[in-house]
């Protein structure tokens, strides 16, 4: 009973973030465009810095010569990733400045629900790009890329999944403590760009960075995944070892800092409440 | 048996600042310790003025704010350790239009709200199309909210804390800003829901005439503290009749007035009019305050004896209109 009604909870929330979004047609262009942009910025990239499209460079580093694939499979970790923190973070923003999270807030649906219910029309749309992106991308860029160690790929991803989740709900509640969360997000979104290793490989990057990018979700995410992708699960034993432990680390992370939050936003009534 | 809503010693203090670690941060008390009980289908007025400590105490109620002390029961449920299930049980109005999806039309808005607060599929629809027709904005279901006057938001806002038939309802000021058509239309809703339906009202105002057409019960809140709970008819007998005065005056500044005499506050403020002054005044004391006012500067325009109001329980208690 308790869970059919928080799916039909889930479902509501979905199809009113749905109808908000379908208001902004452009969004739904943008957004579009955005996969484009990102693929065909990555492809001139790497034939601007190496002189052709395979690299060895980067195979030495990675195990992957094609800098499109490379760059592809990585930026669909960042999307769903960033689906997560964005979309969480302006869930609460969006509806702040509406005027509607008290409203919200006042039902007895989960909280967790009303962020996933935000965000579930996001990733089903990240899908679905993904969907139109990897046959084209074939056809114009010719992606070679393999369905089954794809498909082994987002294994990956569902596992990382949790984790960047955690981190979502974690930016969330410091959001509820800030007048104006806008610059917080920029910088958030461009410090998880700068560390998911999307563009490349992490190991390019100072130690520091590259141990504050070990520390959170993405890059193992986006590491692990693309040593699947490439050498399968066996190859990769202990990248999933360890996006299990930061994955599950960041769930219970997130979920206790957004349950903080949201009881001191209520004790000293911060903006909506 | 058991009260719909028991508040006992209820206290509510906000930061001026928010408080992180090193940072020196003041604490202003807007409830200072509150106490009143509501029965199974009474609707009990909270009636003060702006800053008084009524919209907090809606918020916790509704569990969107902690207490800092005290306790609060809603149906029996703790609105802190048992939220969710106060939740389930009630919905509220809240203060101010954008409280509902302007992008989205009347029907679905509502569908998102039986959604969530978890009214069955078949039921909702049942219910969506009984609420619309009820609040008369069935015809216009489809219509964007954005389109919609203020006087139709907050039907629709009405409509949207009926979606899951809930036991007790809290309106946070469900009137103002209303033009007149629409205030006396939420008005008589309000009563109905309470006569036919046997729901428990909880609303704020700072309307007088408002709190006193409506309420079984009013508590009168000042400042934080509750300064008097009875019904409107027995908060009336704490000034005695033929003791309210209403004299009209031109050329008077407000500050002025309490320095003639304590006990008349401004009722209200006309430009072509003039001042209304409002206040309990013995039979004796009349003459000597007028001659005051006239002293001070003013132009007495009339002196009339009037039924004393709410307006004039609050005057009599704090020595303040509400206004003020």
């Amino acid at each position: 009973m308790a869970v059919t009604e928080e799916l039909g909870a889930l479902i509501g929330v979905a199809r009113k973030s749905w109808k908000v979004f379908l208001s902004y047609k452009l969004w739904f262009v943008s957004d579009l465009l955005m996969g484009f942009f990102f693929a065909g910025n990555a492809l001139l990239i790497g034939i601007g810095l190496t002189g052709k499209r395979h690299s060895e460079s980067l195979a030495q580093l990675t195990g992957y010569s094609d800098y499109l694939l490379f760059a592809v499979l990585g930026f669909m970790v960042l999307g769903f990733g960033l689906t997560f923190l964005s979309g969480f973070v302006w869930s609460v923003v969006d509806e702040l400045y509406a005027g509607t999270l008290e409203y919200s807030f006042a039902s007895p649906m989960r909280r967790i629900t009303f962020f996933l219910g935000n965000v579930l029309v996001r990733l089903a749309l990240n899908g679905l790009f993904l969907l139109i992106y990897v046959p084209l991308f074939v056809v114009l860029f010719d992606l070679r890329i393999e369905v089954v160690p794809f498909l082994k790929g987002l294994a990956v991803l569902l596992l990382g999944t949790p984790g960047m989740v955690g981190l979502g709900l974690a930016a969330a509640g410091i959001v509820l403590y800030l007048r104006d969360p806008g610059p917080f997000i920029s910088i958030l979104e461009m410090l998880v760009f700068a560390l998911s290793g999307a563009m490349y490989p992490i190991s390019i990057l100072p130690k520091p960075l590259q141990w504050l990018a070990k520390a959170l979700p993405y890059a193992p995410t986006t590491e692990t995944l693309r040593k699947v992708v490439i050498s399968g699960f066996s190859g990769a034993v202990s990248g999933i070892a360890y996006l299990a432990v930061i994955s599950l680390a960041y769930a219970f992370f997130g979920y206790l800092t957004y349950k903080w939050s949201e009881k001191q936003a209520r004790k000293i009534g911060l903006k909506s409440y | 048996m058991m009260p719909t809503i028991k508040v006992k010693d209820l206290r509510k203090s906000y930061p001026k600042r928010i408080p992180l670690p090193f940072r020196r941060v003041e604490w202003v008390e807007a409830l200072k310790g509150i106490s009143f009980k509501v029965r199974k289908g009474e609707l009990f007025g909270l009636l003060g003025p702006n800053g008084a400590g009524k919209t907090t105490t809606i918020k916790i109620l509704t569990t969107l704010l902690e207490p800092s002390g005290g306790s609060a029961k809603v149906l029996g449920y703790d609105v802190v350790s048992q939220a969710r299930e106060v939740r389930r049980r009630i919905n509220l109005v809240a203060e101010g239009e954008r409280t509902l999806y302007w992008r989205l039309s009347a029907y679905e808005n509502l569908r998102y709200f039986s959604n969530i607060y978890y009214v069955p599929k078949d039921e909702a629809e049942k219910r969506i199309r009984e609420l619309l027709q009820l609040v008369g904005l069935w015809e216009r279901r489809n219509d964007l909210v954005m389109g919609f006057s203020r006087g139709m938001k907050q039907r629709l806002a009405i409509a949207k804390a009926l979606i899951n038939d809930p036991e007790v309802l809290f309106l946070d000021e469900p009137t103002l800003g209303l033009d007149v058509q629409s205030a006396l239309f939420v008005r008589e809703f309000v009563e109905r829901l309470v006569k036919e339906k046997r729901k428990t009202v909880l609303l704020t105002t700072h309307h007088m005439a408002e709190a006193e057409r409506l309420c079984d019960r009013i508590a009168i809140i000042d400042h934080g503290r509750i300064i008097a709970l009875n019904t409107p008819e027995n908060l009336k007998r704490l000034v005695s009749e033929g003791e309210t005065v209403e004299i009209r005056v031109r050329n008077l500044r407000p500050e002025k007035v309490k320095e003639v005499d304590g006990r008349l506050a401004v009722s209200e403020e006309d430009p072509t009019r003039g001042t209304l002054l409002r206040g309990n005044l013995d039979e004796e004391d009349l003459p000597r305050v007028v001659e005051g006012l006239i002293r001070a500067g003013a132009k007495v325009l009339s002196v009339e004896r009037v039924e004393p109001t709410l307006e004039d329980v609050f005057i009599k208690l704090t020595g303040r209109a509400l206004r003020d």
